[in-house]
């Protein structure tokens, strides 16, 4: 026995179990039959090194929330590829009610390697610290001279939006990607490069959201059965894009409320406030179109844990409440939906100032997609199930 | 101290003290299940293992014998591989060929607190190294064709979400 290729595929597993997955990945890399061996095509072994690696992650497994003004936005931190790897998602601005939700990836950091990748930029180490439970910290080792290397992610990501030009923002040209770890567009403007450049070194923490490996919010009441499940949305928000937010339900006297919480923001609402609530004691319908489309003479009904879900009434809309950002929604609307309740609206001025509730409706269509109307914006935001699961 | 007879592949007979010989699975099985009697005169025959690498075994369970069973592993733990003896580091500071005659050896003998550090000690020589510096070490021909190789690292960048 000269050479390590010939031992037996059983003790060369004995041997590889005890690599981490970047040393794996490498071995792989050899000669065609470490190749194999350490392929996915190799189930029982890498069904033995999941158990391994998945033990070792198991408190990073999931959804997290990034602790990040104003902004905010969701990493999901999941194993495929052979890697652990933290996914963070850009959710592109419009949200089709027929289609799954376009998600892209802006980078991905492997934590065996502790390297972070982008798809439009060279890969950066980074430091990721577990500051305690349900948080950790990641921070780019980049220093102020090095951020002109930071900022070219807007072309890569117009080149992904290639022939749907059109649902990009008005002044998407105005402003420029900056870090991916920031979620978010902003001004080209020195001041701001400066403040970013220094968060970045400082860091950007993460909080575990309370969400099953299949992106549903765990809930601790039994919900009415004609409710949709809680869980993440990605909203329409008019010139901000599409934002995600959290939908769960608090109870209190037996009477539900939904509440919708926003994990990634915008300067008028920032990420963490609530975007909209509503009691479910009564759900609201109309007695013809004309009252529907003006919001008026609504007829309530009692809603409790016994209502089952009604068969789908007829949905009409006023066409005005499909403002520029979202008429090219208007053909995929539903025509039908569940139920509808009155609930209240959450708007602010820039850097959220004097913010207030004001009225409108939630609406849900199906198990997957509901929508908010805020009547005295004239607007509808229309949501979505994400769905990313982790295992 | 009783003592039972090994023979191995090339005929060399080597007497053991039974203690010694049950750390290997693989014999305790046989003395318990064949009836085989201390006192019997005649030696278990082990016709994978030649006489250099059994007497190494031998000398590395001599060495082990007080040791604590080792505890039942948790398939699911991280594998360390920084907790290797000094002992042990000396014993391994062998040619390849013999460590991976000796893993062979600890495999078909059942010997699991070998066969652990043996193993890790391989893992050791891979871990850190790039894929030429692994052949290298290994003595690997490298036998992708350029466009195997070109798909193999292709495979391992950045791969987007779909």
């Amino acid at each position: 026995m000269e050479n390590i290729c010939d031992l037996p595929f059983e003790i060369l597993q004995n041997i590889f179990v005890n690599l981490d997955l970047k040393s794996l990945s490498e071995v792989g890399k050899t000669c065609k039959k470490f190749y194999t061996l350490t392929s996915s095509q190799d189930k029982a072994f890498w069904k033995r090194m999941i158990k391994i690696v998945l033990n070792k992650y198991s408190q990073y497994l999931g959804f997290w929330a990034a602790d990040n003004p104003s902004t905010g936005g969701m990493v999901v931190i999941k194993f495929d590829n052979k890697e652990i790897a933290i996914n963070c998602y850009y959710v592109l601005p419009k949200v089709n009610i027929k289609s799954k939700p376009t998600l892209l990836c802006l980078w991905r950091v492997d934590l065996e390697a502790k390297r972070i990748h982008y798809p439009f930029r060279k890969e950066l180490y980074l430091s990721l610290n577990p500051v305690e439970n349900n948080r950790f910290i990641i921070k780019e080792s980049i220093g102020l001279d090095d951020l002109s290397t930071v900022i070219t992610g807007r072309e890569w990501i117009l080149s992904q939006l290639e022939g749907d030009s059109e649902m990009v923002y008005d002044d998407f040209n105005n402003y420029e990607y900056i870090s991916p770890q920031f979620f978010q567009f902003v001004h080209l403007s020195k001041k701001r490069h400066d403040n970013f450049a220094r968060m970045l070194r400082t860091g950007i923490a993460y909080d575990k959201l309370d969400l099953n490996e299949k992106g549903y919010a765990e809930c601790n009441t039994e919900i009415p059965e004609a409710l949709i499940k809680p869980g993440t949305f990605i909203g329409t928000y008019s010139v901000h894009g599409s934002e995600i937010i959290k939908l769960h339900y608090e109870k209190s006297n037996s009477l539900f409320t939904a509440i919708g919480t926003k994990i990634s923001g915008d300067d008028n609402v920032p990420s963490g406030q609530k975007t909209f609530k509503a009691k479910l004691e009564f759900s609201v319908g109309y007695l013809n179109i004309e009252n529907e489309m003006n919001l008026t003479s609504p007829v309530y009904t009692k809603f409790d844990n016994s209502t089952p879900r009604p068969i789908g009434m007829k949905f009409n809309i006023n066409k005005e409440f499909l403002d520029k950002f979202n008429d090219n929604v208007s053909t995929e609307l539903p025509e039908t939906c569940f139920l509808r309740f009155r609930g209240v609206g959450q708007v602010a001025g820039s850097s959220f100032s004097n913010p207030r509730y004001i009225s409108g409706e939630w609406i849900i269509f199906d198990n997957d997609n509901f929508a908010f109307m805020w009547p005295e914006l004239r607007h509808l935001s229309l949501y979505k199930r994400l769905q990313i699961t982790v295992d | 101290m009783p003592s039972i007879k090994l023979s191995s592949s090339d005929g060399e007979v080597f007497s053991v003290e039974v203690e010694i010989a049950k750390q290997s699975n693989t014999i305790k099985t046989m003395l318990e299940d064949l009836g085989m009697d201390e006192e019997d005169d005649e030696a278990v025959p082990l016709p994978n293992v030649n006489a250099a690498i059994l007497k190494r075994v031998i000398q590395w369970c001599t060495y082990h014998k007080d040791d604590p069973p080792p505890p039942e592993d948790d398939e699911n733990k991280e594998k360390r591989t920084d907790d290797i003896s000094s002992w042990d580091a000396d014993f391994l500071k062998v040619d390849q060929g013999t460590l991976f005659e000796l893993i062979l050896a600890a495999n078909y003998l059942d010997i699991k607190g070998l066969l652990d550090v043996t193993c890790k000690t391989v893992a050791n020589m891979i871990k850190g190294k790039s894929p030429e510096e692994i052949r290298k070490t290994f003595n690997i021909k490298n036998d992708f064709t350029q466009a195997e190789e070109d798909q193999v690292r292709r495979e391992n960048e950045w791969c987007e979400e779909k």
